[in-house]
């Protein structure tokens, strides 16, 4: 075997450079040159990339024909791969697959997919997805190799899909304060840890196991888990995490026929007109697409975490809303929600505290004494999450009557003119 | 220091002194790795070895020795006396087999600088300071791989090897003043060692060979004792591993020792991404410290 580029035709993925220690994971592929008898780590890092651009390799050793080629950088043999393999330091597969450029492997245990109740792929992003099932394992295991987005994408799915089930679990501890409830909820959440890839989902378990640490008797573990978990965020604020914590929390506890009356004020207000149920459950439908979509493609979906979180509480409350009502008539409901996607798209911008901000002064500047201050749908599930308002108690329903009443800042609607706006102070947006 | 410089200014008065004064320093400047070896027929080679020599002295001292473990890293810590141990019986058949041919003993193993991930979750590396109370050497290359075919070069049998490696192998109290010089004589630009490869080969034709891949020019480090895990400076770990740590530290059935001990070592924890190029991070941080 030499420094040259290998064809990926003349390779084959062999196994993967981890054992299977977990519910799931992913791992790099290792590869077999069976002309060389040999095995190498498929890298997809920049230490092949640095590689690559070798000037003596590429002049002296590169092949111009095979510019897909890998890059052997660490080679095994027979022996050292089976010993690893033995030694359970790496996995074999079963069946060899195909070689491609910066495979990934990845695999799950059967436990994971008949928690979520999904079955494995067969293609993602695009790509077909061939499974099979790994041997010498105490339980059932499955494994695919694909590129480095796919299996991210696939791991955040199943990530994402624990999380819910975690968010339920919670949702009935809260109700129920049963104990077992929160274990499953924790025992969910300890499944996700090792699905969720991206840093936004990453974040947004380890802050419901930190809503789990809070109901149990160790409260003390929730310094610990700060301590931690830092490492894995850059632009860690162990305040905001904790803060985040605690509104989720709270937002758990709001029960959905609350915040389905709060919702449909909200939209009431801001239709200026009165709507039927299933009218508002059909635009609560469209403005969640719209809202998914702006989040996804904003930077409410990266960091810093506060906004991370918001998303997350944003999504929660707006999936709540969408469960209100059954849904019937499409088209007629999209030419009725037209307007709100219309203003969603406008208004529910990745800051939307300043968007309320900017809503709330045109208010005052109408009525510096205004007691009623109108907010679009969106508004809500955006200041949903604000840990102050449940802290002032609000969004409570009674007598079925919710009412948008004035923004009440820290101090008077003069203080708020002197100390301009601020998140952390908003309090009283929905009261009864 | 005082009476040396009065001395070298009392010479300096002769001619003849002068000439004495002369051949002094030429022979400090080669105990201390200034002068570029006499094998050196390159002008231009002995311009960037004059170049790169006191950089290269820098780094040495400061570069970080990098092992990366194999195995249950959670159970390596809390088990004391919580070593990174030497080869044994049923380590890797491989190196067992090179160090009989090569006559090591049983060693630990760690590059120098290098924190490139064959397999194995976690990623260490160790400063200068846990060198003290070792016995041990280096060589400039993976001896395992050379010994055992992984590298080429032009010796012709296992003997040849044998003796190349012999003739190359340092004691570990000098490895990092050889070092210093080997990243100055053979790279021109210090940053190849990690990024490239060398610019001359040396006697065996290991550097310059175009099979050859980083195992023949990393500075291999090897330890006859076990080295303490918690003396590491600092350390990263593939996020399965990670989420492994971070249960056990934080479950309510870990005893309390245990996990005031999980959490102490956290600390050390280079922060990472999460990304599966955990290992590169780690030699992003080392090359930052060394200043490379």
């Amino acid at each position: 075997m030499t420094r040259k580029r290998v064809p990926y035709g003349e390779l084959e993925i062999a196994g993967f450079d981890e054992s299977v220690k977990a519910i799931c994971g992913s791992s790099h592929a290792i590869v077999h040159h069976r002309e060389t008898a040999s095995y190498f780590v498929l890298s997809t890092d920049k230490v092949n990339a640095a590689l690559a651009d070798d000037k003596s390799l590429q002049s002296d050793a590169l092949p111009a024909a095979d510019p897909e080629g890998a890059l052997p950088y660490d080679l095994m043999d027979e022996e050292e791969f089976k010993w690893l393999a033995a030694e359970s330091r790496i996995t074999i597969l079963p069946q060899p697959l195909s070689a491609f450029p910066a495979a990934i492997a990845v695999y799950v245990k059967s436990e994971l997919l008949d928690t979520i109740n999904m079955p494995l792929p067969d293609n993602l992003k695009g790509e077909k997805l061939n499974w099979q099932e790994l041997s010498n394992q105490t339980e059932q295991v499955w494994t695919t190799c694909a590129s480095e987005s796919t299996v991210d994408a696939l791991m955040d799915q199943w990530g994402s899909m624990l999380l819910q089930q975690a968010n339920s679990e919670l949702e009935d501890y809260f109700s129920t304060q049963r104990g077992d409830v929160l274990m499953e909820a924790e025992r969910l959440i300890q499944m996700a840890m090792f699905a969720a890839r991206s840093l936004t989902l990453q974040y947004a378990v380890y802050v419901r196991h930190a809503v789990v640490i809070m109901f149990s008797n160790e409260q003390e573990r929730l310094g610990d888990l700060c301590e931690l978990i830092k490492p894995l965020f850059p632009y860690w604020n162990e305040g905001a995490f904790l803060r985040a914590a605690h509104s989720l929390a709270k937002s758990l506890q709001i029960t959905g026929d609350v915040r389905e009356y709060a919702a449909q004020v909200a939209y009431d207000r801001f239709t200026e007109q009165p709507v039927e149920t299933d009218n508002f459950a059909t635009m609560a439908e469209k403005e969640l697409q719209v809202s998914q979509s702006l989040l996804t493609s904003s930077p409410l979906t990266s960091y810093p975490p506060t906004l991370a979180m918001s998303e997350e509480a944003s999504r929660k409350v707006l999936n709540d809303i969408l469960a209100i009502s059954d849904i019937e008539d499409l088209h007629e409901r999209m030419r009725k929600a037209k307007p709100l996607i219309n203003a969603c798209k406008k208004k529910l911008t990745p800051d939307t505290h300043r968007w309320i901000q900017q809503i709330v002064e045109e208010e005052l500047k109408k009525d510096p004494e205004s007691q009623l201050i109108p907010l679009p749908l969106g508004s809500v599930a955006a200041l949903a999450v604000e840990p102050a308002i449940y802290n002032k108690g609000v969004l409570r329903a009674q007598d079925g009557n919710v009412k948008v009443h004035r923004i009440a800042f820290s101090g008077s609607a003069t203080k708020y003119k002197e100390n301009g706006f601020h998140p952390g102070v908003l309090a009283k947006m929905l009261t009864v | 220091m005082i009476v040396l410089h009065r001395f070298s200014k009392f010479l300096a008065k002769f001619t003849i002194g002068k000439k004495l004064l002369a051949q002094l320093q030429r022979v400090w400047r080669v105990v201390r790795g200034e002068v570029a070896p006499r094998d050196f027929d390159d002008e231009n080679r002995r311009q960037i070895y004059a170049a790169n020599i006191s950089k290269a002295s820098k780094i040495a001292a400061k570069i970080h020795l990098v092992h990366v473990v194999r195995g249950k890293f959670v159970d390596m810590i809390l088990t004391p006396p919580a070593e990174l141990n030497t080869s044994v019986a049923g380590s890797q058949p491989n190196t067992r087999q090179a160090e009989e041919t090569l006559n090591l003993g049983n060693c630990l193993y760690f590059y120098a600088g290098r924190a490139l991930k064959r397999v194995g979750g976690v990623a260490l590396a160790f400063n200068a300071s846990c060198e003290s109370g070792h016995t041990g050497d280096a060589t400039p290359f993976d001896s395992g791989g050379l010994v055992g075919g992984r590298i080429q070069s032009n010796l012709a049998d296992e003997q040849a090897k044998i003796n190349y490696c012999n003739s190359c192998r340092v004691d570990l109290q000098l490895w990092r003043q050889e070092f210093a010089k080997y990243l100055a004589a053979y790279f021109s630009q210090i940053g190849d060692y990690w990024e490239g490869r060398p610019a001359w080969n040396d006697a065996a034709g290991i550097l310059l060979h175009p099979e050859n891949t980083w195992q023949a020019w990393t500075y291999e480090v090897r330890f006859r004792e076990p080295q303490a895990i918690l003396d590491v400076e600092k350390w990263c770990i593939s996020q399965t591993e990670r989420v492994l740590y971070y249960q056990k530290a934080l479950a309510s059935v870990t005893p309390p020792w245990e996990k005031a001990l999980l959490l102490d070592f956290a600390k050390k924890e280079l922060p990472a991404m999460g990304t599966r190029g955990y290992a590169q991070e780690l030699e992003t941080w080392v090359r930052r410290e060394a200043g490379v």
